[in-house]
């Protein structure tokens, strides 16, 4: 049965949480490379710096965020008790 | 209710493993096994589409009137036995 | 403080909310569609037409009390024409085979459904596709269009129902939210009392589902989606009022754009797209030798509300756990997920958004958009509906 392979894969999605925060890292960097360059409608360094600073507040967010499930799933092992938590002959709120 | 109860511990005659997938493939391929099946099989699938096994299968299955059992069998996954009975 | 940094921040806000809505409220058209074709249960499309129904009426009271002026309101609309119907036929059909929207792709990826990032990844192509092939020839058909008047309906005030009907009165917007929202909220409080009834005369007692619950808000189950639908109009609400209120221009809902600037930020280091990093210039529509990323701007608030969508998604998928790594059994949905995903992409693209920016933000908007999108899209996802049962 299916059951055999039970697994946590809750580690992934912390991963993935922690690439969204790098990718908006890397996005504010990139916005200020493009807006040096040949361009069609730049922006001034007033609104870049606002719109860049929002990117890098939010990635940092969400890596604090990552960091935060970390540590529920592993120190406070929350995440894991889901896992055994099979129920059975579930009747779905139709 | 009675067949419901009675389902959980049934061997399946038919499997169907859709693991991964989104609808409404779970509900279209279940709709299609059962169709081929004989009155009083039984049908397993398994899924790992939480929105299947709130919404579509049980409103596929309450139209069709065919008793249902689900069952959670780890984070997100599940197995549903489904009876054919008419 | 700086305006743009309030802006982005708050609207970052709102695509948490909304990430959380989707994922527990399984807030997905395509879902929605199917369960009422294949089985007619009407839950999921509830929460859209509450979603739909209150935003709207919400926009309404919010223009004709003067919030945000009909004049504002009306820079952020966009021209709708002959373009909406086929886009969203070819998007409709390309949901249908991913079998996730453009807003049910966000949950499903970040709830770990690989054969969704694969959708993503064929969006993303498909935008390029659109970007470099497509749009200099839609460009030019654009142009073609543009000067017969009935195939086409101009951007701004010509296209805003309100200034149509009524001309510069206040009361205007608010008399259209009543006709379009007061149609959809009607028509869902309508759907979810015959549901309840239904389930009561099968069960025997009086049925109802509770709206909110104390184990919705601690994540141990998932949202009813009206709940969604009510979180989806309150970050629509945030969007417009913080985008007005910050740098007094309007957004409008929408996710498709975004995901074409997540293509620059992929291709921008290796190749030079000539694009525009601040505003859009109209002006470059009958240009034909343009590329798509020419009059798209890179600097938009909406690509950090769809990534923190994203973020928001996954953290509840985490949270009420239901995050899994899903690779399909049968390998073959990868390539019919990047099919699918590419044809969401250009039909996104051939109808200027998809079901969040051109459907949804088109009855926000009071243009035609959202109603020339919604028949052809729901024929798409029939289409594809039909189609995934002939060959499975």
């Amino acid at each position: 049965m299916a059951a055999a392979k039970k697994k946590n894969h809750n580690w992934c999605g912390i991963t993935l949480l922690a690439l969204y925060g790098l990718f908006t890292i890397y996005a504010s960097f990139l916005l200020s490379s493009l807006n040096k360059g040949k361009v069609i409608g730049k922006l001034s360094d007033e609104t870049l710096t606002g719109i860049k600073e929002a990117f890098i507040l939010w990635g940092v967010i969400m890596i604090i965020g990552a960091i935060l499930l970390l540590i529920r799933e592993y120190v406070l092992k929350s995440g894991q008790e889901e896992v055994k938590d099979t129920e059975r002959g579930v009747a779905p709120h139709y | 209710m009675a067949d419901e109860k009675n389902l959980e511990n049934v061997k399946p005659d038919e499997i169907l493993d859709v693991t991964g997938e989104t609808c409404p493939i779970p509900e279209a391929m279940a709709h299609k096994k059962l169709n081929k099946m004989k009155v009083g099989q039984v049908l397993e699938v398994y899924t790992d589409h939480a929105a299947a096994v709130e919404n579509s299968f049980p409103a596929m299955l309450n139209k069709f009137n065919y008793p249902y059992c689900v069952t959670k069998t780890g984070p997100g996954e599940y197995t549903i036995k489904i009876k054919k009975t008419s | 403080m700086n305006p743009y940094f309030l802006e982005y921040s708050l609207v970052a806000i709102a695509g948490l909310i909304f990430g959380a809505a989707l994922e527990r409220g399984r807030m997905c058209f395509v879902l929605a569609t199917n369960n009422m074709i294949m089985a007619r249960d009407s839950k999921i499309l509830e929460g859209i037409l509450w979603a739909f129904g209150i935003s709207v009426l919400a926009f309404g009271i919010i223009e004709s009390l003067g919030i945000v002026p009909i004049q504002a309101a009306v820079t952020g609309v966009f021209p709708s024409g002959w373009y909406d119907l086929v886009g969203a036929l070819l998007f409709g059909f390309g949901i249908g085979l991913c079998g996730a929207c453009m807003s049910g792709l966000i949950f499903r990826a970040s709830s770990g459904f690989t054969q969704n990032w694969m959708q993503l990844f064929g969006i993303l192509v498909g935008t390029i596709f659109f970007a470099f092939l497509i749009f200099p020839l839609t460009n030019f058909l654009y142009w073609i269009l543009h000067t017969i008047p009935w195939l086409s309906i101009k951007p701004g005030f010509s296209d805003y129902i309100p200034h149509e009907w009524f001309g510069n009165a206040v009361w205007g917007p608010f008399v259209v939210a009543l006709i379009f929202g007061g149609f959809f909220l009607v028509l869902g409080l309508y759907l979810t009392k015959r549901r309840f009834a239904k389930i009561s005369k099968e069960r025997g007692e009086n049925y109802k589902e509770p709206i909110i619950t104390w184990n919705m808000l601690k994540f141990k189950e998932p949202y009813s989606p009206r709940l969604g639908g009510l979180l989806f109009a309150v970050v629509a609400i945030i969007v417009l009022l913080a985008s007005y209120f910050t740098v007094h221009k309007v957004t409008y809902m929408g996710v498709t754009t975004p995901y074409g600037s997540f293509d620059t930020y992929i291709l921008a280091p290796f190749i030079n797209l000539y694009t525009t990093v601040g505003h859009y210039k109209a002006s470059f529509l009958p240009k034909i030798s343009s590329n798509w990323f020419q009059i798209v701007p890179v600097a938009i608030p909406m690509t950090l509300f769809v990534i923190t969508t994203f973020a928001g998604a996954t953290a509840t998928a985490i949270l009420g756990g239901e995050f899994k790594w899903r690779v399909p059994k049968r390998k073959i949905m990868f390539l019919q997920n990047f099919i699918g995903g590419i044809f969401t992409g250009v039909g996104a693209r051939i109808a200027l958004g998809c079901n969040i920016g051109t459907l949804w933000s088109g009855f926000l908007m009071f243009s035609w958009a959202g109603a020339l999108f919604l028949p052809t899209l729901v024929l798409g996802m029939y289409l594809a509906l039909k189609f995934q049962q002939a060959i499975w």
